[in-house]
């Protein structure tokens, strides 16, 4: 289901001037319906990087993780954001990964998600628990929060699982 | 004369609806005013407040309550739960193979 993906290619990287996230890396890959899509992998401390798509037209949008592109292709784009964490862990095989799963806004439908247990939480956390093997990461999740780690056993980092979670909440004060 | 009539809300006295009081759903209380537009804002506000209501930690050893979204006060409930590996096994599809 996740095995096909789109070519995407690397755009910039951008330096944040607060230092958080220290830089994003941002790729960008075009679908099968000619809609670009703009994928922010985050990187903090320790290597953790946390990784957001959305469709390129809602850059500017502050709902733009939230809003649904109604194109049914979601294991295509989610293959190449896979893809994506790949070509990053085999640049930096002590990277960990994190991604949290938006809430769905459709005020057309009128659908308003909360943000325990999303349904593009649920999709995303499937898909890794499915892929990575606990081999090389230890699998961690806030289920009320919709937030899912993949903590990289071989990064020697002391408390590194501790240090995720702190980061976490430092950094995304609405998970608190 | 005829302006005014235009202009008139349907709960102006002429429309059979009384304008002294609005009923707004779940706010608990009714709010004075002529026109709907003002009982759609209250009932707006009323639901913000409601939301903020429900987001409180209640400790009933101290007795005491403490709003989540206060600043400074709560220790922050964040935590992340490890997967062991049977959780892992038997959530996972099993038809996929690993990738890494």
């Amino acid at each position: 289901m996740f095995d096909s993906w789109y070519e995407f290619k690397y755009v910039q990287s951008i330096k944040s001037s607060d230092g958080i996230p220290l830089k994003t890396h941002r790729y960008s890959f075009k679908t099968s319906k000619k809609l670009r899509f703009l994928v922010d992998v985050e990187e903090y401390d320790f290597k953790v990087f946390i990784v957001k798509f959305y469709l390129k037209s809602h850059l500017y949008s502050d709902k733009r993780f939230n809003l649904l592109t109604n194109d049914y292709d979601t294991p295509r784009k989610l293959g190449t954001c896979l893809q994506i964490m790949l070509s990053i862990y085999k640049k930096q095989p002590l990277a960990s990964f994190g991604f949290i799963g938006a809430p769905i806004i459709d005020d057309k439908r009128n659908i308003d998600e909360p943000e325990n247990n999303t349904k593009r939480y649920r999709i995303y956390s499937t898909m890794v628990k499915s892929l990575f093997s606990d081999v090389h990461f230890t699998h961690a999740y806030n289920q009320r929060k919709s937030a899912y780690t993949l903590i990289n056993k071989d990064n020697p980092e002391p408390e590194l699982f501790t240090k995720v979670q702190k980061m976490f909440v430092d950094y995304y004060p609405s998970l608190g | 004369m005829a302006v005014n009539k235009k202009h008139r809300g349907p709960d102006s006295p002429k429309s059979g609806i009384s304008k002294s009081t609005t009923q707004v759903s779940g706010a608990g209380k009714r709010v004075a005013g002529p026109h709907r537009k003002s009982a759609a804002y209250v009932q707006k506000s009323s639901a913000t407040v409601l939301e903020k209501v429900v987001d409180i930690s209640c400790d009933a050893d101290t007795n005491t309550v403490t709003f989540l979204d206060t600043p400074g006060i709560v220790e922050n409930e964040f935590k992340l739960t490890i997967l062991t590996k049977e959780e892992l096994e038997s959530s996972r599809i099993k038809a996929y193979s690993y990738i890494l």
